[in-house]
């Protein structure tokens, strides 16, 4: 019962670690948990910090409700780290820019064709001026118009003509 | 199969080699990611027996070739629909996912796809369980998914607001639709180029009667001009003052013409925004929208003062000096001429390759800019209470070095490049002349002829010039123009139907029936919520901030359209009630009340501007505003809004409710109308609204539960569902949801002294 807790028990962290709480995954890729004797099923993981702190602050829900939150994914080795790992990588799904072959503008929308780590594909960006952004000093985030993310993690160490390209827009 | 996305005749072949008929195929959807996130082109649709996948990889034909789509199939399945239980779009953070449930328990994800393909997927699903159940499907509120690909090349439209095209319009469809504007100028326009032609062709002359003719008729021996000096000066000086006359008559017309077309367009430009759904002015940044107005406007009426007639005079201007250089010297033309070609070709390489680059990096700067500086003083009252403003500073600081390196680097490429280009140019005119120059020593050449050339080789420069300084603005103006265009262009979301319904009167019984509705494209804030609203009744809408209340409302507005399901007021859908009608009927006092600049009394009369003095005093009696209105000098004629007296919070909510009650709506919401208030002036007002109350449907949202006291019936919205529905008491009796919002704010009340309060 949420609201009979007391102020502190509300807004302490509730840390999960392998000692109070079990994952596995089921055969369509959906992760459940034992969890203060229970069965939890398809559980939600959320990055607090997704991008300055990707493998820290992992708040895990069930049901629109968090059971708590995984200080520090390294608190969790072995198969259940595994787990964990593949969890967050499937619902952050975020391909790699791994070279963008052209950039460019047509009628206020940039195209850029991209080989990315996920295969080849031509991103269609609106307004880039927002949806081109550096998070951290070099890791720069696209936005396409049909809602997708992409991440460009060492800009500064990106392929040269690639980045070339790129530059002018950003 | 009209929806959802058309499935190019490569996929129906596939699908024909499978024993699968294009005919019987009633909807159809397209993902973009396989089960393991690799991009992949699946295609899911279904007949009345079966759902069918097919994924392959698809290539877009090659260009001019006359083919379509090519399609290799990597895999086929396909799900009897009474297997089926139901279809699961299940949202991630980045990308969705489809996972069909069997009915034998069993469940099996399918596909992955772009968050964006959400809703159609949503969509797709309704109209599977429906024909899996028998059930009527209702197309024509698919209008819009019909006209949401490009007629030319069947791309789907990047923006749906839009509907253009980027692959099929180029620049040269811009420039034909500038010129197109043009013609609403035509008999002013065409005077202009007439006065400019003429100047240039008097200016053409100049060289040929100073040089050629002065030097090798009037000064030489046995020529039929020998001697007639002042009669030959004085035609120069005639042909130079008229050229000089005709330009200042140029610019005068031109200064008139400009400001008109820049006014209309302006004007236009503003009141497209206007037609606009609410959305619009959501997804862009009013920093943004004033740079459309403002600079955008400027540069493409640029493109009237200056492009249009100039391009044509300086074009008379460079075949006038050929053909009259030719006639002079043809070999020597012929190497002017080649040196120009190449000048030129060097001058577009420049324009096109650098400076857009340039100017696009300013423009983002300006922008940013512009942007930070409306944050900062928009927000100075929480930069002073956290004494934060170094960091403003340092913020602005930063943008502004930015703005300040783009116009830097720019500045320096120019100055680099430009005398570079120049000088060249003056260096193959020097070698030209010094070849004339050898030709007239040998005999086979007039040293008038000679003058004249040299002279012409350096007017060339000014048409040149103009043609360079034109690519570089021109595409700085086709990029305005394409973005005002697109103001233009937008088409509302949300429109008022082709035959719309005229209500004079309403009874105001309003229902909700499956309404589903996103601002971002995967983001749902409403699921399928359904509830009535009997007219003349009180109904309180109850949840926590970011439930989704406030979205009911806009929808019941008809500020945005639900993307699922439906809104009726007396049995007929909102997107079928006449626009103005609809505005009449409803009248809403929002969270954020906006005061325009003007007097209290017309903000009042806003949406009733003839009502008359008493009417005006009348609302704002009951809505408790009187007696501070009155507390001011200047009462009503107090001028408020921007550099005017500043109202409080509370005082502003009142004046947007007397706003709304002048309207006399049939329909009043109040969306936390009377949250600034105390606790004393909400209770005089909802006396006031208790007044009002009679013949009318009041729907209010409310955090404070006592403001909802009076409310005939209530319902409680938990994170975009409806959680509960019913009287207060029976909300009590059922100790759901309600029950401890209630006790909550019983207990807060109790904590605080202040009693049973609520």
């Amino acid at each position: 019962m949420n609201r009979r807790r007391d102020f502190r028990e509300i807004a302490s962290l509730g840390s999960l670690t392998p000692g109070n709480i079990v994952f596995s995954v089921c055969e369509n890729g959906f992760l459940n948990a034992e969890f203060e004797g229970k069965t939890h099923r398809r559980l939600t993981l959320n990055r607090m910090l997704p991008y300055s702190a990707p493998t820290r602050y992992i708040s895990v829900m069930a049901d629109g409700e968090e059971l708590g939150i995984i200080e520090d994914l390294s608190a969790f080795s072995g198969e259940q780290r595994r787990v964990l790992e593949d969890a967050l990588r499937f619902r952050y799904y975020l391909p790699r820019i791994l070279c963008i072959r052209s950039a460019k503008e047509k009628v206020s929308f940039l195209y850029l064709d991209c080989e990315t780590d996920a295969g080849d594909k031509v991103l269609c960006i609106a307004d880039f001026t927002s949806n081109l952004r550096f998070l951290s000093t070099d890791t720069l985030v696209v936005s396409d118009i049909e809602g997708n993310r992409y991440q460009i993690p060492d800009y500064s160490h990106f392929d040269r003509a690639s980045r070339k390209r790129l530059d002018t827009f950003l | 199969m009209k929806f959802f996305v058309k499935m190019p005749d490569s996929v129906q072949a596939a699908l024909r080699a499978r024993g699968v008929l294009q005919d019987s195929l009633l909807y159809c959807v397209k993902a973009d990611l396989d089960a393991q996130g690799q991009y992949l082109d699946v295609y899911l649709a279904f007949d009345r027996e079966s759902l069918h996948c097919i994924s392959g990889l698809e290539r877009p034909p090659a260009k001019k070739s006359r083919g379509g789509v090519s399609f290799t199939v990597q895999d086929y399945s396909y799900y009897p629909l009474d297997t089926i239980q139901s279809l699961d779009v299940v949202r991630q953070v980045y990308a969705a996912q489809l996972v069909l449930a069997f009915t034998d328990g069993g469940e099996k994800a399918i596909c992955r796809f772009s968050l964006g393909f959400a809703a159609q997927f949503e969509k797709f699903k309704d109209c599977l369980l429906k024909t899996k159940n028998g059930e009527a499907i209702d197309e024509t509120r698919f209008g819009d998914e019909k006209d949401a690909f490009c007629a030319k090349c069947g791309r789907q439209f990047p923006d749906q607001e839009r509907k253009v095209c980027p692959h099929c319009l180029d620049k040269s469809s811009i420039l034909k639709r500038l010129l197109k504007m043009y013609g609403a100028y035509k008999g002013r326009a065409s005077v202009i180029m007439l006065v400019i032609l003429f100047s240039e062709l008097l200016a053409i002359a100049i060289p040929f009667l100073s040089s050629k003719v002065f030097y090798d008729n009037v000064l030489r021996e046995g020529q039929p001009l020998y001697g007639q000096v002042l009669y030959v000066v004085a035609l120069i000086a005639l042909t130079g003052l008229l050229s000089a006359l005709s330009m200042m008559l140029y610019g005068i017309l031109l200064s008139k013409l400009n400001m008109q077309a820049m006014h209309d367009l302006r004007v236009s430009a503003f009141s497209s925004m206007q037609r606009l759904s609410l959305g619009f002015f959501i997804s862009k940044r009013t920093g943004s929208l004033m740079t459309r107005i403002d600079n955008d406007v400027d540069s493409i009426c640029w493109f009237f003062a200056d492009v249009v007639p100039q391009t044509l005079a300086k074009s008379v201007t460079l075949l006038g000096t050929f053909s009259i250089m030719f006639s002079i010297h043809a070999g020597l033309t012929l190497a002017v001429l080649a040196v120009s070609a190449a000048f030129m070709g060097v001058l577009y390489v420049f324009s096109n390759k650098f400076q857009v680059k340039y100017f696009r990096r300013i423009h983002v700067a300006t922008r940013k800019r512009n942007n930070t500086l409306v944050d900062t003083l928009n927000g100075q009252r929480v930069v002073k209470a956290f004494a934060r403003e170094e960091r403003e500073k340092e913020r602005f600081g930063s943008v502004n070095g930015d703005m300040r390196r783009a116009d830097m680097e720019s500045n320096i490429f120019f100055a680099k490049t430009d005398p570079t280009i120049y000088n060249s140019y003056q260096i193959a005119g020097a070698v030209i002349y010094c070849i004339g120059a050898w030709l007239a020593v040998t005999g086979s050449f007039t040293l008038g002829g000679l003058t004249a050339i040299y002279a012409y080789i350096n007017r060339l420069l000014d048409p040149m010039d103009f043609f360079m300084q034109n690519s570089k603005n021109w595409s700085k103006c086709a990029d305005a123009a394409s973005r005002i265009f697109e103001l233009l262009d937008a088409s509302p979301t949300v429109r008022e139907s082709p035959r719309p319904v005229s209500m004079p009167q309403v009874r105001g019984d309003i229902s909700l029936s499956h309404v589903t509705f996103e601002y971002e494209p995967g983001r749902p804030v409403l699921h399928d919520v359904s509830f009535d609203v009997e007219g003349g009744k009180m109904f309180g809408i109850v949840g926590k901030t970011g439930a989704g209340k406030s979205t009911i409302i806009s929808l019941m507005c008809r500020l945005y359209d639900p993307m699922n399901g439906s809104i009726s007021i007396d049995g007929v859908d909102l997107r079928d009630i006449a626009a103005a009608d609809l505005r009449r009927h409803i009248g809403v006092v929002s969270q954020e009340s906006y005061i325009f600049t003007g007097s209290i009394a017309d903000n009042i009369r806003y949406a009733r501007p003839q009502a008359t003095m008493d009417e005006v005093v009348e609302a704002a009696r009951a809505a408790a505003a009187h007696e501070f209105i009155m507390a001011q000098p200047d009462g009503y004629d107090t001028v408020v809004g921007v550099g005017g007296v500043s109202l409080s919070g509370g005082e502003r909510q009142r004046v947007s409710i007397a706003r709304a009650i002048i309207q006399r709506p049939s329909i009043l919401i109040l969306d936390e109308a009377t949250a600034a208030m105390d606790t004393q002036t909400e209770r005089k007002i909802q006396l006031a609204i208790d007044s009002l109350k009679k013949g009318r449907t009041i729907i209010s949202i409310a955090h404070r539960l006592s403001t909802l006291r009076d409310a005939d019936m209530l319902a409680v919205i938990k994170n975009g569902r409806l959680e509960e529905i019913g009287t207060h008491d029976e909300l009590i009796r059922r100790k759901g949801e309600y029950f401890d919002l209630y006790r909550l704010q019983n207990e807060a009340l109790k904590f605080i002294g202040a009693g049973d309060e609520a």
